[in-house]
């Protein structure tokens, strides 16, 4: 009959207490980055220890299996890799819409509609002022207070055109920063392959660095704002990210590729760069073109009544008045003091094809900025619900850490409680033993 | 329904739902103070697109309308200066009557013909009234003074071409408001109108022989009648015009009246709703805040000891 060593309990008394402590220790860890961003909630994985076989001690002779204690076989991250798949499409999204409706946002304001003082009020009374003309054809004052109205039209044509082309230049100035070399796509990129290094040689020595890896989705989080991020894993605890529609890949193990050309990264990117677009596909290229559009009619249509240059230029940059109070028409030359004929014919403009054409502009712009601002709505919804659905696998409960807190204390209590026992048990053996008659 | 809530996932939640309340507040309390629910064209493209169109066309109908009221002074000048031209003529004829009489003798027909001389001035200065400085009888020479002083001045400086004087009453509609003075005062000797039958029948005073007493008795009278009737066709046509320009004026008013109301629904904020509206998310702000301090703030933290 084999025996066990009377001092095997304390051992296995020895294990139960610094598992304990190990659990402990996660614990505190899990509370102390409870807002920490991107971490992952951890828990030690106990196992039971490898049992000792003892052969003879059972009644009939056979073999048994005496329990060493617990042993800490890893620490883990809690994290679910679709949700952050999730997370990471919907934050492309909002990343997207955001962009795009704080810039329309910013392209509806320069148009100051509805208002007293928009485009459309300042044609409207320029329109009135070939009625003025009309009414007193042969005043100085009323053919002044026609040219001021009409260089007030072309400077304010002009200014909504510098304001939008503004709104265009600004998306793509911060285009330029985002992706430049001091911007956030090289720094996250940068940042990914380091994170790629130092996981690989961790993983390499057989451990498992969570917090590491942590701080790498939360790297990788940063770039889906920025645009489409599709990654793949290399094995080794090592990542290659895709990014956007670039042809190589932005990182790939320790390698980091940038700048590339994107056509259509989706994101706050794709957002800065379809409505920076300088080709007609642009959003604000398309609305310049409308603008561009309403201010030849106006040009066109008003210069073929007053049968000479009134308006000069051709479109909304160059639109300008090309008459003085001296030299406006009145009437068909040669005429007469009190001719209105072209006065009354131009009054009939009003209403046509230019105020048309702006109120078209003013609510096709309205629509599109109310669009993407619902979008950003939505997406926000979405995102939030997907960072749920991502914080209810991966966020800190304090309520669990708490309870866990007790658990694993009293644990370590019950530990050392077992561990005494078994002390003042091998006291009796040791110190009491044989001492019959002493 | 997630299967785990955290604190975090709490109070980020507890954080977008005021966020998104504040948002709305401040929203409807921009509409109240500013009075307008479009306050950009997002916040209702194609209400700010009739918004627009309704401005052009509020816009459209004041500046007609000041254009009649244009149009009515112009008339009005018109027609006080016709006015003038048929006590004129009838001055003139009580004094050819009273000058075809054979019991007068040639000093006291010269002095009324010298009145006659004076009635021929008066009308012409009649025909020369100004609206605003400018001569209503000249078509569209408006600055041209239409007659002169004296025989001399007898014949018409105005235009002759026929061209109207138009003023724009509605989208596309224009009236011409001026008389031509050269078919209803006539441009001097032998025309048969008014200034040359009153310089016939002073003529014919002066010269006192049969012929011209009997022409005074008969064709002068009849010229007379003649250009009266003239008269009171100019003075008609004024009058319609005018009639046309009231009832105009009084659609403008109703068109600027129905549109502004519209334009006011289109834009403005329904005040009472919108108040009905801030208390409702006022409670519901209240609510959020509250319950937020509650859940927030205790954990199983708060009772371990």
């Amino acid at each position: 009959m084999s025996t066990v060593s009377a001092f095997f309990g304390l051992n296995t008394a020895l294990k139960g207490l610094l598992a304990h402590q190990r659990s402990l220790d996660v614990t505190a860890h899990n509370i102390g980055n409870a807002s920490t961003e991107g971490y992952s909630r951890q828990q030690a994985v106990l196992q039971s220890a490898d049992p000792l076989t003892i052969a003879g001690v059972t009644s009939n002779g056979s073999v048994a299996m005496l329990g060493a204690g617990v042993d800490v076989e890893s620490f883990n991250r809690v994290r679910d890799a679709f949700a952050d798949l999730q997370f990471r499409a919907q934050n492309m999204a909002f990343g997207q819409n955001d962009a795009t409706a704080s810039l329309l946002n910013q392209a509806e304001l320069s148009l100051s509609e509805p208002s007293d003082n928009g485009i459309g009020q300042v044609l409207a009374k320029f329109w009135s002022a070939w009625d003025d003309l009309s009414n007193h054809p042969e005043s100085p004052a009323t053919r002044q207070a026609l040219v001021n109205q009409a260089q007030l039209l072309t400077d304010r044509i002009q200014t909504l055109r510098s304001d939008l082309t503004a709104v265009r230049t600004q998306a793509q100035t911060e285009y330029g920063l985002l992706t430049g070399p001091t911007g956030d796509v090289l720094s996250a990129a940068q940042d990914i392959a380091a994170l790629n290094q130092a996981i690989k040689s961790a993983v390499q020595q057989g451990a498992q660095p969570n917090d590491l890896m942590d701080r790498r989705d939360v790297a990788l989080d940063k770039l889906s704002a920025l645009g489409q991020v599709s990654v793949t894993d290399l094995g080794s605890g090592t990542i290659q990210v895709n990014f956007g529609d670039a042809a190589l890949p932005l990182v790939d193990d320790a390698t980091v590729t940038w700048p590339q050309t994107l056509t259509s990264p989706g994101g706050r990117l794709g957002a800065l760069l379809k409505i920076g677009d300088a080709t007609a596909a642009g959003t604000i290229t398309s609305y310049l073109s409308d603008l561009d559009g309403m201010a030849s009619q106006i040009i066109s249509s008003v210069n073929a009544v007053h049968g000479s240059a009134f308006f000069s230029g051709t479109d909304a940059a160059t639109i300008g008045v090309a008459v003085t109070a001296g030299t406006v028409r009145a009437a068909t030359p040669p005429a007469a003091s009190g001719a209105n004929d072209i006065a009354v014919t131009m009054s009939a403009l009003r209403g046509q094809g230019a105020d048309t054409a702006y109120a078209n502009l003013v609510a096709r712009i309205g629509g599109e900025s109310r669009a993407a601002t619902l979008q950003q709505t939505t997406t926000q919804a979405l995102k939030d619900s997907a960072e749920d659905r991502r914080q209810s696998v991966s966020g800190v409960s304090m309520d669990e850490e708490m309870t866990n807190m007790v658990r694993f204390q009293r644990g370590y209590q019950a530990s050392a409680r077992a561990m005494s026992t078994i002390d003042e048990m091998l006291d009796t053996l040791i110190n009491r033993t044989g001492r019959v008659g002493l | 329904m997630l299967g785990r809530v955290t604190n975090g996932t709490m109070s980020r939640e507890l954080l977008t739902d005021i966020t998104s309340i504040t948002s709305r507040i401040a929203k409807i309390q921009g509409s109240i103070s500013s009075g307008k629910q479009i306050e950009t064209p997002s916040d209702d493209p194609l209400g700010t697109q009739r918004s627009l169109s309704l401005r052009s066309v509020i816009e459209g109908s004041q500046q007609h309308q000041r254009n009649i009221d244009e149009a009515t002074g112009w008339l009005q000048t018109t027609d006080d200066a016709l006015s003038d031209a048929s006590a004129i003529i009838n001055r003139a004829r009580e004094l050819t009557v009273q000058g075809a009489s054979d019991s007068l003798g040639p000093e006291q027909r010269s002095a009324i013909a010298l009145e006659l001389d004076q009635l021929a001035e008066a009308l012409k200065e009649s025909a020369n009234a100004t609206y605003q400085g400018t001569y209503v009888f000249s078509g569209v020479a408006t600055t041209t003074r239409p007659y002169g002083a004296g025989l001399a001045g007898d014949g018409f400086q105005g235009d002759t071409s026929g061209t109207p004087v138009a003023r724009t009453i509605g989208p596309g509609v224009s009236v011409p408001v001026n008389t031509n003075a050269g078919a209803v005062f006539g441009s001097g000797s032998g025309d048969g109108k008014l200034i040359a039958t009153l310089r016939n029948i002073a003529t014919h005073l002066r010269s006192g022989t049969t012929v011209d007493q009997n022409a005074l008795r008969t064709t002068d009278l009849a010229d007379l009648s003649t250009n009266l009737d003239t008269l009171s066709q100019a003075r008609a046509t004024v009058g319609a015009v005018q009639s046309r320009l009231d009832t105009a004026k009084s659609r403008l008013g109703d068109v600027e009246l129905t549109t502004t109301k519209l334009l006011s629904e289109t834009e403005d904020t329904d005040l009472a709703k919108a108040i009905l509206d801030l208390t409702t998310q006022q409670n519901v702000y209240q609510a959020a805040l509250r319950s937020g301090a509650s859940i927030i703030q205790p954990s199983l933290l708060d009772f371990l000891r």
